[in-house]
């Protein structure tokens, strides 16, 4: 990286507003960042995609000889995750990171990579007063609950919006809730990206989180992502503003691009909170069948975005979510390996403040969605990781999530707290049996207002009655929830 | 070596990417006389298929459908090099169809269309890849200019999906609602997503996608 940076004599004058100069020394990290990337190598995109990234993973899979064993969904060998780690390490060295805008990468060295990950948060509390929640790292087989965030990404009608909120804020084991959820449209207008509308659904997000935790009687609890219905900075921007509720210890999420990009879009968003004061999530999904590959090379890129990220976005916090290219979830066997390798990479290597997002193929209300919420959750807790509890129907069907498959995870991280992991193991394959073959085609489910009492906000008999079944079921496993 | 030796090595080096061996039996091919058109129309076209098959299994993955993508090429180019200009003129007319394919406006996630294109290709399209954050008139004016048969348009955010919809909104005022095939996919949509905005069709994954377009061109 080039030089720390300097202001110039004018700008250092006494003359220069302090909030200036506090700004300028809070993010004088970041501003070393942008500078590297203005003296990143040119490179067509499609050759950082296939004539770096491609083949210098491929290698550096083979030098370290990480190999997924379909026998072991949760691997029981510190020298494999090391390897991951190590070899996620020289990606990064070798490849670096993409900005498609400045049609640049970036390599930095291995000292500030380093750097990054040393000053990275070991501690991060989320929300205050009595409903405060601190988010620490977690090592494997931990006997400490994983911390949980609840959320999902599904779209939701504007009519039932807040209600599918409080169905996540009102949960015991919820640590943080999410706005991540997204509007389906607002003051009846389809959202559209870069559009007004984009701006005003971010406008209500924003709102309406506050006011479900508010109605949940938990006013203060934290919330990990407040926006899901925008990705641009202007809308962040517009509502990230106190008056609609938004706290300095609220977070907002700055995505990477797979694999290994970013664009100014994302960074001018880390400019704002920078500027903003609020936590900073870097979120990561490398995709198992894309660029990445298979699950090897699939894991090692996970691990190479918490690394490269740790100094990229400032994060306070990360949240990886694998995923299955074709069946968009990573519930299915070579994911939840994906899942337990990348949290004995982090966890055994650093002390990053890591979550893993649940992605789930099926919906609510099926025995399906609460076998896969378990197996994920499981998957992460014994591997060191914090849980982000869950993304229901591939994020995809409108209005089918709920707290409810986020309380299976949450409970099932709860009840693995401290398992070993070759017992892990053998309790995932048996799980994995009952929804592994229908992966493919997963049941939707209902919808909220089809699972969930809309004047309680609690679940139906009928979905109450599911839940009962998958935990008898999981009893006689062994498995106690 | 005979020709059915030399035809069988040419397919394996093309489903296991091994561009430079893939061009070497391609020469190989030609000085032993063969027909290069029917190399490239059964041989080549045999091991794309394969390739198809074992991404849609789950055996091979995006870094070896483009590996097995740039074998083929290669020997194509050696292979075409020997036909004569009246076979090429054949070569070309024997494309199932021309296609223009992109990801919307606003959205920047290009790997599920990225596959989608060279499957594409793979399969006898004729196929332009517009990129990803492609503006929705220039979906219109590309397909004006190739003489395009089908729009396929690829979205991966709630947010970018209405982009989908803008596209057939343009054509259908400017008159062109019926001169394209329109199809849609990406993680958000659905059959009735397609269904709602006036799509011709929906398919859920790139694998799908081809077998969506080779339905709606042959059955138009």
């Amino acid at each position: 990286m080039v030089g720390a940076y300097e202001m110039n004599g004018e700008q250092s004058s006494k003359s220069t507003p302090k909030i200036w100069r506090q700004f300028l020394q809070q993010s004088a990290k970041f501003w070393e960042v942008v500078k590297s990337i203005e003296n990143g190598r040119v490179c067509l995109e499609n050759d950082f995609d296939v004539k770096l990234l491609m083949p210098t993973l491929r290698e550096v899979v083979k030098a370290y000889d990480i190999r997924y064993d379909p026998e072991l969904v949760i691997p029981a060998d510190k020298g494999l995750a090391d390897d991951v780690y190590e070899a996620a390490l020289e990606l990064c060295l070798k490849v670096g990171t993409y900005i498609t805008d400045a049609r640049r990468y970036v390599r930095f060295e291995e000292k500030d990579i380093e750097d990054a990950l040393e000053q990275s948060p070991s501690e991060l509390t989320f929300g205050e007063g009595s409903d405060a929640s601190v988010l620490t790292p977690r090592k494997v087989e931990d006997k400490n609950p994983p911390f949980c965030m609840f959320g999902a990404g599904s779209p939701v009608s504007e009519e039932i919006y807040l209600d599918v909120l409080r169905s996540y804020a009102k949960e015991r084991l919820a640590n943080t809730f999410s706005g991540g959820i997204g509007l389906n449209s607002v003051n009846g207008m389809t959202i559209r990206s870069g559009s007004p509308s984009e701006v005003c659904a971010a406008i209500l997000n924003a709102i309406l989180v506050r006011q479900a935790a508010i109605d949940v009687g938990r006013p203060g609890i934290g919330i990990h992502n407040v926006i899901g219905s925008a990705e641009s900075t202007a809308a962040i921007i517009a509502a990230n503003r106190p008056e609609f509720g938004i706290r300095k210890m609220d977070g907002f999420l700055v995505a990477s691009l797979p694999e290994l990009k970013t664009d100014y879009e994302r960074l001018n968003k880390v400019v704002h909170l920078l500027s903003s004061g609020n936590i900073i999530g870097a979120l990561y999904g490398p995709i198992m069948g894309g660029y990445s590959g298979g699950p090897e090379g699939t894991a090692v890129v996970t691990v190479a975005n918490a690394i490269q990220n740790s100094l990229i976005y400032q994060p306070h916090y990360h949240m990886c979510f694998p995923l299955h290219i074709t069946y968009l979830c990573n519930s299915v066997q070579e994911l939840l390996w994906v899942i337990s390798i990348v949290g004995q990479a982090i966890s055994g290597n650093t002390h990053l403040l890591m979550t893993v997002a649940g992605e789930l193929a099926s919906g609510p209300c099926t025995h399906m969605a609460l076998y896969e919420a378990a197996a994920y959750a499981i998957a992460g807790t014994v591997s060191g990781l914090n849980l982000m509890a869950v993304e229901v129907a591939k994020n995809k069907y409108l209005d089918h999530c709920s707290g409810m498959e986020a309380r299976m995870a949450a409970e099932a991280g709860h009840a693995a707290s401290g398992m070993k992991r070759e017992d892990a193991n053998e309790l995932i394959k048996e799980i994995l049996k009952r929804y592994q073959d229908r992966i493919k085609d997963a049941p939707i489910g209902k919808s909220f207002r089809e699972c969930y009492d809309l004047k309680t906000i609690t679940p139906s008999s009928e979905y109450n009655s599911i839940y009962n079944s998958v935990i008898m079921d999981l009893k006689n496993l062994a498995f106690e929830i | 070596m005979s020709f059915e030796e030399l035809n069988e090595r040419l397919k394996r080096f093309v489903i296991s990417g091994q561009e430079d061996a893939a061009e070497k039996t391609a020469s190989e091919i030609l000085n032993a006389g063969l027909d290069p058109l029917e190399v490239i129309e059964e041989s080549l076209s045999s091991a794309m298929k394969t390739v198809g098959r074992k991404f849609e299994e789950g055996e091979y993955f995006l870094p070896d459908l483009m590996s097995a993508a740039v074998a083929m090429q290669a020997a194509t180019r050696v292979l075409t090099a020997g036909i004569k200009e009246e076979s090429k003129e054949k070569l070309k007319a024997k494309k199932i169809a021309r296609l223009v394919v992109g990801t919307v406006s606003g959205d920047i996630h290009d790997i599920g269309k990225n596959i989608l294109a060279l499957l594409l290709e793979a399969n006898g399209f004729d196929t332009y890849d517009l990129g990803k954050d492609v503006d929705s008139m220039k979906f219109i004016e590309k397909a004006a200019e190739v003489q395009a048969d089908v729009i396929a348009l690829s979205a991966l955010m709630t947010t970018t999906k209405p982009a989908q919809k803008e596209v057939i909104e343009f054509l259908d005022e400017m008159g062109l609602g019926d001169k394209y095939i329109v199809m849609v996919g990406g993680a958000p949509t659905s059959r009735e997503w397609a269904e709602e905005i006036g799509a011709d069709g929906w398919a859920e994954t790139a694998e799908q996608g081809v077998k969506l377009a080779q339905t709606l061109v042959r059955d138009r």
